[in-house]
């Protein structure tokens, strides 16, 4: 019982995805699918094998960078949903970068598109704080606005000025091969897994290390948890948001480097796949940690990659219902605090009546 | 000349769900729920309106489906919004990324695929827009005039404004805003319709196109007061029908990309916000638990 009172955020976190899947497996239940196919569905593909495990993992890299990059944002207070944009214009700038300059050997390569995407979504970043800082558009509104626009941007570099003319695909020129990002073979199978999962968990602990142990990060956290302390102690709130949300564009702009550089070779319309909205859902059930997020990001990338196999698997059922379990998660996740009140009430009730 | 009048029939054609949108989303940022899930409210009972239709082919059963199944959305968003104490924006989100989902799910279930419904017939959908616009501004005069002169409105506002005021004479802030949460999810029903059964022939995906964003911008741009919400859904839709009218043309022969004509009512929306003159502040209880 202690225990249980003790950890009580964990279990209810717990509790939050497993509600999460059995309200989407009682749906499909509803729809006339058998929930126990779409189970086994869900876990074989994600799991079954070392090609899909690999496949996970490959869907788990960016969430963990939008990840990353959302949460950052919550640190400070504010609420970056703009990641999606963000990680499709550092895409296309990695792109950009490993076309126009395609003779690089490797070892200057990737990591120039690596500070070509980060600057890309950080400028994306930059530009909804802004608009929140200097004219008080209330940075929600103006990230999702920005999203908008990032795909117009991001459209007019892949149909137009980097088009591939013969290709059937709306898509770049390949990159060179200098860029490249080699693949991750340590698990066997044959997925698309590649070195940016490994950067994934670098910048996780960096970003960890950054949060507890610097100044910046001090900063950042007082900002968003006591922002009338930090004001009075001589931090400017503005340029904490100015900087918060750069930062957090430039984590979401990197998101694309799994994708990009290392599967495709080239930007697709479309590569970013709703990883920086699910990023969104990893990072509120991660809590704003950064090795919670990995482990959000995980969960979330097998979901994405067991769905998959929902279209072919199923009569019925479709990949989207990995959004209708994200988003349960989420919601039930956002009710914690109100959930756990209403445990611990009747926890200590049960315990008083048992004396 | 017939090009202005052209121009003028397409301001009013897009404004449709706008208006519908943003007066019902009016209703729920004034009882002190932020609203970002008008976006899936339009998709939702655009989606079940359509698909009502695909399967009774009859529009006016559809219309009824698709208000009753926004409202139905807003009762859902209001009510996890107050119960659960959490940040509305959160839930609203949440709420956006579940219809995403839902809807296509469904969609697959029902019709086979999940890009959307099957076309619909002509007979069977609506083909006047001047009366869903007369029916927005009809919306939106009974909105002004409800807001000031009515207990309705009063007890609404104060939800928003000072809560606690409420609770002092026993009326549940939470409640006054789960019904708010409903009736807008009622009112942007009507917008949602309108998407599926007049402006298109059936359901598609992500049809919306950042609509419910846009017009929660026009609530803020209009100051959270009736009138001039309208007025900032009409100059959003300006925007949005000269994209329509760019899509494709070229000036001095030089085409213009179609990613940079789609962007123009976001890029509109974007600065207009920034650049507004009036700064009447949102409900002082707005996004705060009661």
């Amino acid at each position: 019982m202690n225990f249980v009172t003790k950890n009580i955020s964990w279990f209810v976190t717990l509790g939050a995805v497993l509600l999460g899947f059995s309200a989407a497996l009682l749906l499909a239940a509803v729809l006339g699918e058998s929930p126990s196919l779409v189970a086994t569905v869900l876990i074989r593909g994600a799991v079954g094998s070392a090609t899909s495990l690999g496949y996970s993992l490959y869907y788990a890299t960016p969430l963990i960078f939008t990840g990353l990059a959302v949460s950052w944002a919550l640190k400070a207070g504010l609420f970056n949903i703009g990641a999606e944009g963000q990680m499709t214009l550092g895409g296309v700038a990695m792109a950009a970068v490993g076309i126009l300059a395609s003779g690089l050997p490797a070892a200057v390569a990737w990591p120039l598109a690596l500070f070509a995407g980060f600057g890309a979504g950080a400028s994306a970043g930059w530009i909804v704080a802004w608009f929140k800082v200097r004219r008080g558009v209330h940075e929600v509104l103006g990230s999702i606005l920005m999203n908008f626009v990032s795909y117009g941007i991001a459209g007019l570099f892949i149909l137009n000025i980097f088009r591939n003319p013969s290709s059937q695909n709306p898509e770049t020129l390949p990159i060179g091969p200098g860029f490249e990002l080699s693949q991750l073979s340590l698990i066997g199978g044959t997925s698309p897994l590649n070195v940016a999962f490994v950067f994934a968990l670098v910048f996780a602990a960096v970003a960890d290390f950054v949060i507890r142990r610097t100044r910046l990060g001090m900063n950042l956290r007082w900002s968003g948890g006591a922002p009338e302390f930090a004001r009075r102690s001589g931090l400017s709130i503005d340029r904490e948001t100015m900087r918060a949300l750069a930062i957090s564009g430039g984590l979401a702009g990197l998101a694309g480097a799994s994708v990009v550089l290392g599967y495709m070779h080239k930007a697709r319309e479309g590569f970013s796949a709703g990883a920086g909205f699910i990023g969104i859902a990893v990072a509120l059930l991660g809590r704003g940690n950064p090795w919670g997020v990995i482990v959000a990001a995980l969960l979330f990338g097998g979901l994405q990659k067991g769905s998959l196999d929902l279209d072919i698997d199923t009569d019925k059922i479709s990949r989207d219902l990995a959004g209708v379990i994200q988003a349960l998660i989420v919601m039930a996740v956002a009710a914690r605090p109100v959930i756990e009140a209403g445990l611990r009430t009747w926890l200590e009730r049960r315990k008083r009546e048992a004396t | 000349m017939e090009l202005l009048i052209a121009f003028v029939e397409s301001v009013m054609r897009v404004s449709v769900p706008l208006l519908f949108a943003a007066y019902g989303g009016l209703i729920s940022e004034r009882s002190g729920l932020a609203n970002v899930a008008l976006e899936g409210q339009l998709l939702l009972s655009a989606f079940v309106a359509a698909a009502t239709v695909a399967l009774t082919q009859n529009a006016w059963v559809g219309l009824g489906a698709g208000i009753v199944a926004g409202g139905l959305g807003g009762a859902v968003f209001g009510w996890t919004s107050v119960k659960s104490r959490a940040d509305h924006i959160v839930i609203g989100i949440a709420f956006n990324m579940l219809i995403a989902g839902l809807i296509p799910t469904v969609c697959r279930a029902w019709f086979g695929v999940t890009g959307g419904t099957p076309q619909l017939q002509r007979d069977a959908r609506f083909t006047s827009d001047i009366s869903f616009f007369l029916a927005a501004v009809l919306v939106g005069g009974i909105l002004w005039w409800a807001l000031q002169s009515t207990r309705w409105g009063l007890r609404l506002k104060a939800a928003g404004d000072r809560p606690e005021a409420l609770t002092v004479q026993g009326v549940s802030a939470g409640w006054v805003r789960i019904q708010a949460s409903t009736l807008c999810g009622l009112v942007v029903g009507i917008g949602g319709v309108n998407l599926s059964l007049c402006q298109g022939s059936g359901y598609i995906r992500e049809m919306a196109g950042g609509r419910g964003f846009i017009a929660l911008a026009a609530i803020i741009f209009g100051g959270w007061r009736p009138v001039q919400t309208g007025l900032a859904c009409l100059l959003f839709a300006v925007a949005d029908a000269v994209q329509t009218m760019l899509q494709g043309k070229s000036i001095f022969d030089l085409a213009i990309p179609n990613s940079i004509v789609q962007i123009i009512p976001y890029v509109a929306t974007l600065l207009l916000l920034a650049f507004r003159r009036s700064m009447m502040s949102a409900p002082s209880a707005i996004n705060k638990p009661v």
